[in-house]
């Protein structure tokens, strides 16, 4: 039978096929193996891009951004890195752990149900079969769904190499725009919260898209909210499309600490948070938009986790 | 072209130039519960490999790009873009098409259910939507689940005809009867 090419077969808003089937895939089969393929390559010049479940990578393809020549997949790796393991110290959330695997443990929602409900917000039930928490952090997208509640719940990143492992806070893992500060021998391997982040009554998100489900975010905002007697005593808020990066607001959050509901004052508020964000205007949203919605989910997080 | 063995994804790839080209690799999954092969390239998306050298013609490509489900399938028990799987984490897996819904001739709950509430309209998204459906009442077999919740599960599976009302229905339809519709679809899928 004669075969027509993929370009009869499918309308060209597809994916170029010889895109796809140029890029190589190195197939560790064990951690060590990966970090040693990680240090070839670095040593060869020759980039190396780790890949977890590809909905970021492939949707990439589809809107022809270019491919890296090679892909470390690191799917094979799910059976050692791919769970939740809680301990007094808190949870380590393995590289290859889905949101789908996250949701079906129990304790996950009952101890964050702010990550939970962040979880089940990412695209849908079929991308949370596939995506994971590590590739959303190293995606490093101003508008991810899960590292900002990662990033306000205090959460680390845990990179290893051949050199070692070494942990850096999540608030201090963007760089810049889709900039992060793993070195190209590294990768996550896992990411991990605190054990004071586990069951803290004060965890918020919400997310502002189009839609409910298979939205991108307009405007957002993940915080840890810890009230003592009706003060504010301490308080972490993460921005979300806001500014090149899921961004700690440092200048709001001194304005909140160590006040009353009654002492915060909307004017106020909105002044200090303009210190921490320059929104822009987008093909999602306007910066004017995002600054005033902004506003309102803090107060709105603030009333709900006061009361 | 073979459509059961190990044959090449791209025929022009036999007669083009190699040199540039990625080695092809071989995959092997059990498919609808037959053993399948292909040689391709690894990051090669899966719903190529089904609807190429596998001939499955049943799973639908909508927009490419995760939104709107129409290239659902099963992989290892979870619905999946096949649009956003690569080739390479297909070998080794286990895959569930629309085509192997049907067990012995018999239609799985969904299935007889999206025809009694006339739960499709044109009919594009109707694979895609059948299979998260098999997999939401083969999960909960003779539970309630509440409405909220089927409609958050089918929320990555888009119509375009608006025909949710009714696919709803059949999904709530379905799960009402699920117990032994859903051991036969259960039993296949292992």
């Amino acid at each position: 039978m004669n075969r027509p090419s993929h370009a009869d077969e499918y309308p060209s808003a597809l994916p170029d096929p010889q895109l796809l089937r140029d890029v190589a895939v190195l197939r560790p089969t064990d951690l060590q193996s990966a970090l040693q393929m990680l240090d070839a390559a670095q040593r060869k010049g020759q980039p190396l891009r780790p890949m977890a479940g590809a909905t970021d990578l492939l949707v990439e393809a589809h809107f022809g951004k270019p491919l890296p020549a090679q892909v470390l997949d690191l799917w094979p790796l799910r059976k050692t890195l791919g769970g939740l393991t809680w301990s007094d110290n808190g949870l380590r959330i393995g590289a290859l752990a889905t949101y789908a695997v996250a949701l079906e443990d129990p304790r996950f929602a009952l101890e964050l149900p702010a990550l939970a409900k962040a979880a089940s917000l990412v695209g849908a039930t079929q991308i949370q079969a596939r995506g994971t928490f590590a590739g959303n952090v190293e995606n490093a997208s101003p508008a991810a769904d899960a590292a900002p509640m990662l990033m306000a719940l205090d959460a680390q990143v845990e990179l290893s190499s051949l050199r070692g492992v070494r942990n850096i806070a999540l608030q201090n893992y963007f760089l810049g725009y889709r900039r992060t500060a793993r070195e190209a021998d590294e990768i996550i391997t896992a990411l991990t919260i605190p054990a004071e982040s586990l069951g803290h009554r004060g965890q918020w998100l919400r997310k502002v898209g189009t839609r409910a489900f298979q939205a991108i975010t307009k405007v957002g905002l993940a915080g840890v909210f810890s009230w003592d007697q009706g003060v504010l005593q301490d308080v972490r808020l993460v921005a979300v499309s806001m500014a090149a990066t899921p961004l700690r607001c440092a200048a709001l959050e001194g304005h909140l600490r160590h006040k009353t509901l009654a002492e915060i004052e909307p004017i106020a508020l909105r002044a200090a948070q303009a210190r921490d964000l320059k929104p822009i205007d987008d093909v999602r949203s306007t910066a004017e938009y995002r600054a005033e919605v902004f506003a309102r989910l803090v107060e709105q997080a603030l009333r709900e986790t006061a009361a | 072209m073979d459509h059961q063995g190990n044959s090449p994804i791209d025929a022009e790839d036999e007669s083009g130039p190699r040199a540039s080209l990625t080695p092809r690799i071989s995959i092997t999954a059990v498919v609808n519960g037959e053993q399948r092969s292909a040689q391709v390239a690894p990051m090669r998306r899966l719903i190529d490999v089904l609807r190429g050298p596998w001939g499955l013609m049943g799973t639908k490509e909508g927009c490419g790009e995760g939104e709107c489900g129409a290239c659902t399938v099963l992989l290892d028990g979870r619905p999946v873009n096949s649009c956003l799987v690569p080739a390479v984490h297909a070998d080794g897996a286990e895959i569930r098409t629309i085509e192997g819904l049907s067990h012995n001739g018999g239609l799985h709950a969904v299935q007889k259910a999206f025809l009694q509430h006339g739960g499709a309209q044109c009919g594009i998204c109707t694979p895609g939507m059948a299979m998260t459906a098999a997999w939401l009442v083969d999960k909960h077999a003779g539970q309630a689940v509440p409405e909220s919740e089927i409609r958050q599960h089918l929320a990555g599976n888009l119509c375009r005809c608006t025909g949710y009302g009714q696919i709803v229905q059949a999904v709530v339809d379905a799960l009402s009867q699920a117990p032994e519709a859903s051991v036969a679809g259960a039993a296949e899928a292992k």
